[in-house]
């Protein structure tokens, strides 16, 4: 808005009670006086002067007007600041429940804003694109698990050529691990890329600063090697150069022409974990466009739709298209479908559920915090019947003292808010620091303007919710039965007595029903925690070595360099070995344990059938390998340094693929083909969870390193100490025999574990959070109803105590009423929780969401907390003195 | 309010109309009075004054010229009428008349 509007605006608001005739020749004077004043005075001052100018206006002709009329009534502004001034001043009377009322809606309402941020940026922004709205994404399904599968380019190119949908269609297909060569002061760096079909840029609306996009020759064309490049990189490696396009970026993988500069705020919307650093024309393989048996994973198809076009419209014309295929593939086609999804649904994924179970937890938090500042509220009004009654007597209209409670509450509901958003913008940035790497868009998490206003509308919404409980109470009372009567005698309406029970038992159901999430999630995680992975994966640090990308070498070349590089890997673990604090070290050619890749081998079996899905893992390792990461050798022998190449050719399986391809028959000894290689069976070695705690134990076979010929291996070290300490020394070993190779960062097996568990620990410990969070606001709950209560009656007490009720008597009649509103309460959150529970389940691992155990242990921690908060106001129930009671009438 | 007599504030606001002559506006008017005697003024007081005096007939009112070039409405200007002059004489004789002689009693007031 511009600042002439602004100011109209502040006129109108300052200027009421100002006859309309009169407002343009005072703004006039003032217009003319702000003139002479600019010259004099900085603009922020001069603001404040005219803001304060134009407020004096208004007010001196307000009090005008109430002089003139001499009728009290009050205008909206003065009244306001009288109700406001009033509210702060009983809110300062009561320190304690003000101060309980604020804690507790800081707690729900910073849990709740938080929560709502992190939501918001992984799952419910619009992605920063032109029309982001109407990108999609086009992915396969397994029509049996209804799984969603990556879309294969040979189902692309024929989606791209038959479709009338979309206004583009582009496949991306990863592109991760190319080293650039250093150079001019410059380390090597491995670099992220992403091949591109050409529609990728125009789907997205991106075009760059520099240079060209990539046109369809350039995906037929395999010998032009041309790149875009980001602006990270054209800032890192070229130095901004206005000419770069034409440049070489110089890789070991190939040397490639720059053809584009992308705009600085670009990023690819689908990023692993780093940004991706050049694109590249998505070249196809002659295969990709048969149907035979190249597959592609990790790939993705995103589209913008066609103007008009709906997604359902997309959906069934993809079905369609894609049906037309699996009439001439049917083999290809067999429980192969088609999905057209949102592109921001399609990128959250599994996420997006995860954050709207999130969000759902929170909502329930936040609900207990207002219901309790219902309650408490609610409590506070009934001792405060009094002064209301002599307000009323002295005129005060019935919209005058709902204008003061609502007033209250909203002063309340404004001050939690404030404190509740200063709580979440902490906890925000804890929160981002913890969130698993697989969470898309997690750096744009943040409390921006958006939060602002969602958390705005809550304070205001929660504010006037809140204020109901109150405000029925106070204005459905007739006269001024109070005044008449002392206020000890004073005794709730059976209606509000009522509405308190109820929002005492909402507040505990909700607990149990937070309390049973928290429960589930905490088993969760115990339990894949302590999944046994087969190995002992402390103290384990892991290097991947690729030396040489092969891709330029000529095929006579490369036994010699393999050869080479296989001595060099030999050579840098024998000095690792040496390395002081070094407990152990090996090889292995395929991905490490508990990480992402697995790869696996055609397996056949000398006179056996197998079934049609047997395969089975395979990794080279060196001799020492599973003795470092602690694999038990269950039979037979380990490998040994005589298992060389020209010696016999042997394997080790482990239990896993004994049982299976081997039942009741002893393994070793016996021969198995490993892609198409016999091998004999020297020992069988215990299982490991390769993919990670919450993965079956898959069959393995193990090949020694020196009867295969390998690429790149991964050096893996147990320390006796910090693992990374070493990294230095291991970097020195690795750097003696290739200089210029550009490494990952070393990482550790422990931090793998901690990456798969990562969403599990963030739901224990957010689920766990809001559980306590829930049991301390509902135990504050029962506390403040039940002090209330005993209040209340404190002369009944009296007077049955001075019939000869005792003191126990008096205190089991306090708990007996708490054990009824827990009781209530409790049953009704777990029936909630047990009718929710499906929706759960498949956050859950090795755990039912109707577990007995975890239910039972929620409802007797609530039990206990209730209870606890009720033994206070029922041992003052107890202590009552009839005399002083009965003498106070 | 008694009819006929002014207020202080509303004396000194004819005063200050007849002294700036006719580049009488609301801001020229406080200007004056601020100027003159060693009072700060809120803006508001004026315009709700200069009201009440036009509505009991003491000042009359015209729109100047549209201040061009930059546009906005124009502001107003005050004449005293010929009842204000009279009755700002007549206020202004009563104070006099009531003040004469007691010269002795009252502090000096410095008129900077």
């Amino acid at each position: 808005m511009s600042p002439s509007v602004w100011r109209r605006l502040a006129a109108r608001v300052a200027l009421r009670g100002v006859p309309p005739t009169r407002r343009p020749d005072l703004l006039a004077d003032l217009e003319e006086d702000s003139e002479a004043r600019r010259q004099r005075v900085g603009r922020v001052r001069l603001s404040g002067w005219w803001l304060r100018e134009l407020w004096s206006l208004g007010r001196a002709y307000r009090q005008e007007a109430g002089a003139r009329h001499q009728t009290g009534r009050r205008l909206g502004s003065d009244a306001l600041a009288q109700d406001v001034r009033h509210a702060v001043r009983s809110l300062r009377a009561t320190p304690a429940l003000t101060v309980t009322v604020l804690l507790v809606l800081t707690l729900g309402i910073g849990a709740s804003t938080a929560i709502f941020s992190v939501v918001d940026a992984v799952a419910l922004r619009a992605l920063p694109f032109d029309g982001a709205d109407r990108l999609i994404a086009v992915a396969e399904t397994n029509t049996k698990s209804g799984r969603v599968a990556s879309p294969q380019m040979q189902d692309f190119f024929d989606w791209h050529a038959r479709q009338d949908v979309f206004a583009g269609l582009a496949a991306i297909a990863p592109y991760q691990g190319v080293t650039l060569n250093g150079g001019a002061g410059r380390a090597p760096e491995i670099l992220a890329g992403q091949a591109i079909t050409a529609d990728f840029f125009p789907v997205l609306r991106v075009t760059p600063i520099l240079g060209r996009i990539f046109t369809a020759e350039d995906e037929t064309d395999t010998t032009s090697n041309v790149a875009i490049i980001s602006f990270g990189l054209w800032q890192r490696v070229f130095g901004e150069r206005p000419d770069v396009v034409g440049q070489v970026l110089d890789t070991q993988l190939r040397r490639f022409t720059v053809v584009g500069v992308l705009p600085r705020d670009f990023a690819s919307p689908i990023v692993a974990t780093d940004s991706i650093d050049f694109w590249l024309p998505y070249v196809a393989l002659p295969e990709e466009h048969i149907r035979g048996n190249v597959y592609s994973d990790f790939y993705w198809v995103i589209g913008r739709l066609r103007d008009g076009v709906s997604i359902g419209r997309a959906q069934s014309r993809m079905e369609q298209i894609t049906a037309g295929l699996a009439a001439v593939y049917p083999r290809w086609f067999k429980d192969r479908g088609v999905i057209v999804e949102p592109l921001v649904t399609y990128l959250a994924g599994d996420v997006r559920a995860w954050m709207l179970l999130l969000l759902g937890a929170v909502t329930c938090v936040l609900a207990i915090a207002y219901v309790n500042v219902a309650n408490l509220l609610m409590v506070r009004s009934t001792t405060r019947t009094r002064e209301r009654d002599i307000r009323s007597a002295l005129g005060a209209s019935r919209l005058d003292l709902a204008r003061a409670i609502l007033v209250e509450t909203l002063l309340l509901s404004v001050a939690g808010t404030a404190f509740g958003v200063c709580a979440a913008w902490w906890g925000v940035g804890i929160l981002r620091a913890s969130l698993p790497a697989n969470v898309p868009r997690a750096a744009t998490i943040g409390i921006d303007l958006r939060v602002l206003i969602a958390a705005s509308a809550m304070a205001v919404c929660g504010g006037l919710v809140t204020s109901l409980a109150p405000l029925v109470g106070a204005t459905s009372r007739r006269g001024t039965g109070s005044l008449r009567d002392s206020s000890r005698t004073m005794t709730v309406g059976a209606g509000q007595r009522w509405a308190n029970s109820a929002l005492i038992v909402a507040e505990v159901a909700l607990a149990a029903f937070l309390l049973v999430g928290a429960g589930l999630f905490l088993d969760s995680y115990a339990r894949a925690t302590h999944v046994n992975l087969g190995l002992d994966y402390h103290n384990v640090l892991y290097l991947r070595l690729r030396p040489v990308n092969y891709a330029n070498v000529p095929a006579e070349a490369k036994a010699a360099i393999v050869a080479r590089n296989k001595a060099a890997f030999f050579d840098i673990l024998s000095q690792v070995q040496a390395l002081p604090g070094v407990k152990g070290a090996g090889l292995v050619s395929s991905s490490v344990p508990i990480s992402d890749g697995l790869v696996t081998a055609d397996l056949a079996i000398p006179g056996q059938t197998l079934p049609l899905d047997a395969d089975i893992e395979l990794s080279s390792i060196s001799v020492d390998y599973l003795q470092t990461i602690r694999v038990p050798l269950v039979r037979g022998r380990a490998f040994r340094d005589t298992d060389r190449q020209g010696s016999e050719l042997v394997a080790l399986i482990n239990v896993a693929a004994a049982d299976r391809y081997f039942p009741a028959r002893e393994p070793v000894g016996r021969v198995i083909a490993l892609n198409k290689i016999n091998r004999r069976i020297v020992g069988v070695v215990g299982n490991i969870r390769t993919a990670g705690p919450e993965h079956k134990q898959r069959e393995a076979a193990f090949a020694p390193m020196t009867q295969v010929v390998t690429w790149g291996a991964t050096l893996v070290v147990r320390t006796e100490g910090s693992p990374y300490a070493l990294a230095g020394p291991i970097d020195g070993a690795i750097w003696s025999r290739f200089p210029d190779l550009a490494m990952p960062p070393a990482r550790t097996l422990e931090d793998n574990l901690g990456a798969l568990v990562a969403p599990r620990r963030v739901n224990m410990q957010l689920l766990g959070l809001f559980g306590l969070l829930g049991i301390v606001v509902a135990a504050v709950g029962v506390y403040g109803v039940m002090t209330s209560v005993v209040a209340q009656q404190t002369r009944a007490i009296g007077i049955r105590m001075a019939l000869g009720a005792t003191p126990q008597t008096v205190l089991w009649a306090v708990l007996r009423r708490t054990v009824t509103f827990l009781g209530i309460g409790i049953v009704t959150g777990l029936t909630a929780g047990l009718m929710l529970a499906a929706v759960v389940q498949r956050f859950l691992f090795e755990v039912s969401s109707r577990d007995p155990g975890i239910y039972v242990a929620a409802s007797a921690v609530l039990a206990a907390a209730g209870l606890g908060a009720a033994i206070l106001p029922a041992r003052r129930a107890a202590r009552v003195d009839p005399l002083i009671t009965l003498k106070a009438e | 309010m008694a009819n006929g007599s002014l207020g202080e504030f509303e004396v000194l606001v004819l005063l200050a109309v007849l002294r700036v002559g006719d580049r009488a506006n609301g801001s020229a008017v406080r200007a004056d009075i601020e100027a003159t005697t060693s009072r700060r003024i809120a803006r508001g007081a004026v315009y709700v004054t200069v009201d009440r005096l036009e509505d009991k007939g003491l000042l009359t009112s015209r729109l100047g010229p549209r201040p061009s070039p930059r546009g906005g409405p124009p502001t107003r200007f005050y004449r005293v009428s010929t009842a204000g002059r009279r009755a700002v004489a007549q206020s202004v004789s009563d104070i006099l008349r009531m003040h004469a002689g007691l010269k002795a009693n009252l502090p000096v007031v410095d008129p900077s």
